[in-house]
């Protein structure tokens, strides 16, 4: 049980990395109060196509992330 | 200021923002307190707390790292990465200068960049964090890693990663469907997180302890909190501070239609690198101590000295934080604001400074007004920096107290910027704001 767990949040992990480097960046990098720079406002625009997927894959993946991660907690 | 905050929330749109991002910082806080499996979190207890880069570090993510959790290494990765791309675009990776002239696409290009080498640095500095921080109680009780092996290391590393992946991520979405920069918001609840702690350390300390002289504690804190209020109308005040050069636009005629002729201003913001030449300097300045820490202070006489002397409290290290500071300043703000680029943006705008020659002699007025207003800049930022460790030597104060310094810093800054964004929301909406 506990190497399987172990395995499983390796995995899971792995894939929540991947998934979030496969999405394009939107952030505007940081704002002014850390670099002292101007922000610019990005478009708020919707998630379509794969990118709506890589978007939905993230949100299961980071729930199990937290999940496994307590539970290998617990267990180890 | 209170119609102001109804108005907020009597548009639908932008409470669904404020409600979004509040949930996403829930979600930050929440994962603050799952530690990573197989570490023993209590060995790390006596690391934190005092003036140390691992107190520094661990006042970003509220508490993140003393509990070792799958957020340990909060942000600092990114921060990391994005200032390595912002110092690489300076004509050192052509190739990054290149993507930093192309406007949006170049930028996107950059991003990702960043974003990749976030992951790369997330990884060495989640194996060299788990590494130094077990060989650091080695013979002294359980150690943090309760079955240290190279499989282990990677394992934790992997977790730490992800952890740090996530974060990233969510900032992303903080950004593109919340209020504010998301990845900056995150810092400020990390920060924000450790105010209770600090309130009750003082409370503890102060109060509790006061015994018989009560009303001397009670007039600490009472000055403490006056030095606080002090420290935010400083902070807000020098923020919000600007030079208005004065430029004037040539008129010229296009299409047959006359165009320029106006006056404008060139803003120059007195502290034009905000909080990063603090976080170079601490980084910089604790960096021999942690090597120190992590060597052996108890075997090693030249580590003793270094972790005694490299602290802010003492005199050679508080001078050499200082002295740190102000060449970061001075770095970075030339960084962030290229006079050379600005003169060339202007002769080519048919722009000019009144009674200064375009090109070359602007370029020197811009540099030595920067060089002005950089000096009480990099002033500001060393006496924010260094206000906390006097205070807290001078009125005995216990180390979870930071009045003033770093984070005050950020969590004013970030605010200041949030609520911009959301005057300019209620504007947009034709109501009235917090400012106006």
């Amino acid at each position: 049980m506990q190497l399987f767990l172990m395995i499983a949040l390796i995995i899971v992990s792995v894939l929540l990395v991947a998934v979030v480097l496969l999405q394009p960046g939107r952030s505007s990098g940081l704002s002014g109060a850390i670099t002292g720079g101007a922000e610019q406002l990005l478009g708020k625009q919707k998630a379509r196509g794969l990118e709506a997927v890589l978007h939905r894959a993230t949100i299961v993946l980071a729930v199990l992330f937290f999940i496994l991660t307590g539970l290998n907690a617990y267990f180890l | 200021m209170f119609k102001a905050i109804s108005n907020i929330f009597r548009v639908r749109d932008l409470r669904r923002k404020i409600i979004f991002t509040l949930l996403m910082l829930i979600v930050f806080r929440i994962g603050a307190f799952i530690p990573v499996p197989g570490t023993n979190s209590d060995a790390l207890e006596m690391l934190f707390g005092g003036a140390n880069a691992f107190g520094f570090l661990d006042t970003f993510g509220g508490g993140a790292l003393s509990n070792f959790s799958i957020f340990a290494m909060g942000i600092m990765p990114y921060i990391t990465a994005s200032i390595v791309v912002q110092l690489l675009q300076l004509d050192v990776v052509p190739k990054f200068a290149e993507w930093a002239k192309q406007g949006e696409a170049g930028r996107k290009k950059l991003t990702q960049v960043t974003r990749y080498g976030t992951i790369v640095l997330g990884f060495v500095q989640a194996i060299a964090m788990s590494v130094g921080f077990n060989s650091m109680y080695q013979g002294a009780g359980p150690g943090l890693i309760e079955n240290p092996s190279v499989m282990t290391y990677v394992y934790i590393a992997i977790v730490l990663t992800a952890g740090t992946a996530f974060l990233m991520w969510l900032g992303e979405q903080i950004t593109a469907h919340g209020v504010g920069n998301g990845i900056s918001l995150i810092i400020f609840a990390g920060i924000a997180a450790g105010i209770p702690n600090m309130l009750n350390a003082l409370y503890t300390s102060e109060i509790e302890g006061a015994g018989d002289q009560l009303f001397l504690s009670i007039a600490t804190v009472a000055l403490l909190a006056l030095i606080v209020l002090l420290i935010i109308i400083g902070v807000i005040y020098v923020h919000q501070a600007l030079r208005k050069i004065p430029v004037q636009y040539a008129k010229r005629v296009v299409n047959r239609s006359q165009v320029g002729g106006q006056s404008t201003h060139l803003p120059i913001k007195v502290n034009a690198s905000g909080v990063i030449p603090v976080i170079f300097a601490s980084a910089l300045f604790y960096f021999p101590s942690t090597i120190a820490s992590f060597v052996g202070p108890e075997d090693k006489a030249w580590a003793r000295w270094i972790v005694e002397h490299f602290v802010p409290s003492s005199w050679i290290g508080g001078s050499l934080f200082v002295v740190l500071i102000i060449a970061f300043t001075y770095f970075y703000t030339f960084v962030q604001v290229n006079p050379e680029k600005m003169a060339d943006n202007l002769k080519r705008q048919g722009g000019y400074i009144p009674g200064i020659r375009p090109g070359q002699a602007t370029q020197s007025f811009i540099t030595k007004i920067l060089y002005r207003l950089t000096f009480v800049g990099a002033l500001f930022l060393a006496t924010i920096a260094t206000i906390p460790v006097v205070f807290i030597a001078l009125l005995d104060l216990p180390q979870q107290v930071q009045i003033g310094g770093t984070g005050l810093l950020i969590i004013v800054g970030v605010a200041l910027d949030t609520m911009k964004q959301i005057e300019g929301q209620l504007i947009k909406r034709s109501y009235k704001g917090f400012i106006n």
